[in-house]
């Protein structure tokens, strides 16, 4: 972070420097290649590995090796010819959301993961995000902004770009994907791109339009008029949607797959942590309505259906009580409920006023979670409740 | 007004975390301290102190290094941290919480402003001043990758939330003041 600053300013002195460079047409980045070190495009390569480096030490990367090396894949999958230019940051973030650095630093956060249903839609998102790299927007984003205001605001500009990630809170991915965001044709050309190399790499080109159909989804289902960052600067939903939907029908005589299992088991073990994640945004509205479609999905939904049960606990709206219980008593059916499932349902019952069966519920979780580190509480609890 | 220090408490927390906070703190000579009109408590050695209406910061190297925090009389509906982004609610108290909720309550704020890995560990009951209360241990990592520890006691008296916090580096600073710590949260008295 201390070195921020430095690095801002040796980028906006590029961008002023080099402003007669500016109207230059851009053509496609090449694998390998790298800007001319006197070139801004070289300042704004600099900044970026500035801030990568702040990203590389920084603890909201997820470092599992499995799930990197996962994620890495299918980006080399869409894209042999760039898979060395492209570093993939799995950031620990709640929000659906990737973006993409002018140098291939690519972040990747984990609400982004959790959504997607299987491995072709997380590939179609991240061969949107390689469009961007290849069309280099972002040095032509940079341009357009020193072109049409003065350096006082460039130098704004590629501050907020390198420092924003890094200092805010929750939103700070967010607001670094917003002040970054590019234009409307852009995002047009590189979901172009993204779609094609998608396509080549066998993935099902109906799943491109069906992750904006489920992210529209839960957007208008949530308690906040925010839409996702990814929706911010993109060219209206439906219009997206109907593209999309169009290039898969051209494309539909090609053999494909969505590769669902394969995503879903890589992802298990990272769900519990992510749903958790996902849960702190209070976004109660958004978050039932993505569990509710995680659960129809069939993929972990003991887990699933008791962090719905856990929207109702903290909501504590009229007849949420209900509501959780009846999510909690469906998740202890399944297989794979925590067992804090129980002790959830407890405090549940224990504020109906269902001393008993608030009790029952305390013991099964000592029963299924014998070492549980708040075990002394609970059998306070079950004291109080005898 | 209350949107306002509330956003300067998230403010300082936020930079607290990271490591580094400057300004606006006086002096608490060692003895017996009020917190506002809700519980006192005592201390064996000088700290710098900064309040936010009923929170109040403690420490002696810097909040980002160790602090204690204070939260004296949160009432129902009350956040222990701001609410940054107009889009985004936070976790709030509620009179009705039972201890893992209020265990809950803290580790969802702390991982609201910025922390990664925060686990509350360790709730069993004990006692805050002479009535029943609870305590657990933290653990998290600022987005640096500083490894926190930290030591929470509190207790509801009248619909009204008493927390008292230690979060320290974990790396020398936990365990140079846990001991003080404990003989503070040992002092605690109910006014």
């Amino acid at each position: 972070m201390s070195r921020a600053p430095t690095s801002v300013a040796a980028c906006a002195i590029l961008l002023i420097a080099s402003a007669c460079a500016s109207t230059a047409p851009v053509s496609d980045i090449q694998p390998g290649q790298r800007p001319a070190l006197e070139s801004d495009e070289a300042g704004f390569w600099m900044a970026f590995e500035e801030f990568e480096d702040d990203l590389r030490a920084s603890s909201l990367v997820v470092r599992d090796p499995a799930l990197n090396r996962y994620v890495t894949g299918v980006v080399c999958n869409l894209a042999a010819a760039y898979c060395q230019d492209i570093r993939v940051y799995l950031i620990r973030h709640p929000a659906f959301n990737a973006s993409m650095g002018p140098n291939g630093t690519m972040q990747v956060f984990t609400g982004l993961m959790l959504r997607a249903e299987n491995e072709a839609q997380l590939a179609y998102v991240l061969g949107h995000e390689m469009g961007h790299y290849i069309r280099r927007h972002t040095l032509t984003r940079m341009r357009d902004v020193r072109n049409k205001t003065d350096a006082a605001s460039v130098f704004g500009l590629a501050g907020a770009m390198v420092g924003v990630p890094m200092s805010g809170a929750i939103s700070s991915g967010i607001a670094y994907a917003s002040i970054s965001a590019f234009g409307r044709d852009q995002e047009r050309e590189a979901d172009a791109i993204g779609f094609q190399m998608f396509r080549k790499a066998g993935y099902d080109p109906t799943q491109a339009a069906r992750i904006w159909e489920l992210l529209t989804a839960e957007a208008e289902a949530g308690d906040w008029p925010a839409p996702p960052p990814l929706f911010a600067s993109h060219p209206p939903t439906l219009e997206r949607r109907e593209t999309l939907a169009r290039l898969a029908e051209e494309a539909s005589d090609a053999p494909s797959s969505d590769y669902e299992e394969r995503y879903q088991n890589t992802i298990l073990q990272f769900r519990f942590d992510w749903l958790r994640e996902d849960l702190r945004t209070r976004n109660f509205s958004g978050s039932e309505h993505l569990y509710d479609r995680l659960v129809e999905a069939g993929h972990g939904r003991g887990e699933t259906l008791f962090f719905k049960g856990e929207i109702y606990r903290l909501r504590d709206d009229e007849g949420d009580d209900e509501k959780a219980v009846e999510a909690y008593t469906l998740a202890i059916a399944e297989r794979d409920a925590p067992p804090e499932v129980f002790r959830s349902l407890a405090f549940v019952e224990w504020s109906r006023g269902r001393r008993a069966e608030a009790r029952q519920a305390f013991e099964r979780y000592l029963e299924f979670a014998p070492s549980a580190n708040d075990r002394l509480m609970i059998e306070f609890h079950i004291e109080e409740l005898s | 007004m209350v949107q306002s220090w509330r956003r300067l408490l998230a403010v300082l927390l936020v930079v607290a975390l990271a490591g580094c906070v400057a300004g606006g703190y006086t002096l608490v000579e060692p003895g017996r301290t009020q917190i506002d009109e809700e519980f006192s408590i005592s201390s064996n050695m000088a700290w710098s102190q900064r309040a936010f209406g009923e929170r109040h910061v403690w420490t002696i190297n810097g909040a980002g290094l160790e602090a204690i925090w204070f939260y004296a009389g949160i009432e129902d509906g009350d956040a222990l941290i701001a609410q940054i982004d107009e889009d985004e609610d936070v976790p709030r108290f509620d009179a009705d919480m039972r201890p893992n909720e209020v265990m809950e309550l803290v580790v969802d704020s702390i991982g609201l402003i910025g922390a990664v890995n925060v686990e509350g560990t360790g709730l069993r009951p004990a006692e805050f001043g002479s009535v029943k209360g609870y305590r657990f241990e933290l653990t998290l990592q600022t987005k640096e990758g500083l490894i926190k520890r930290g030591l929470a006691v509190g207790t509801i008296q009248e619909d009204r939330l008493q927390l008292i916090v230690y979060l320290a580096a974990d790396l020398h600073y936990y365990d140079k003041y846990v001991d003080e710590v404990e003989r503070i949260f040992a002092s605690v008295e109910m006014i």
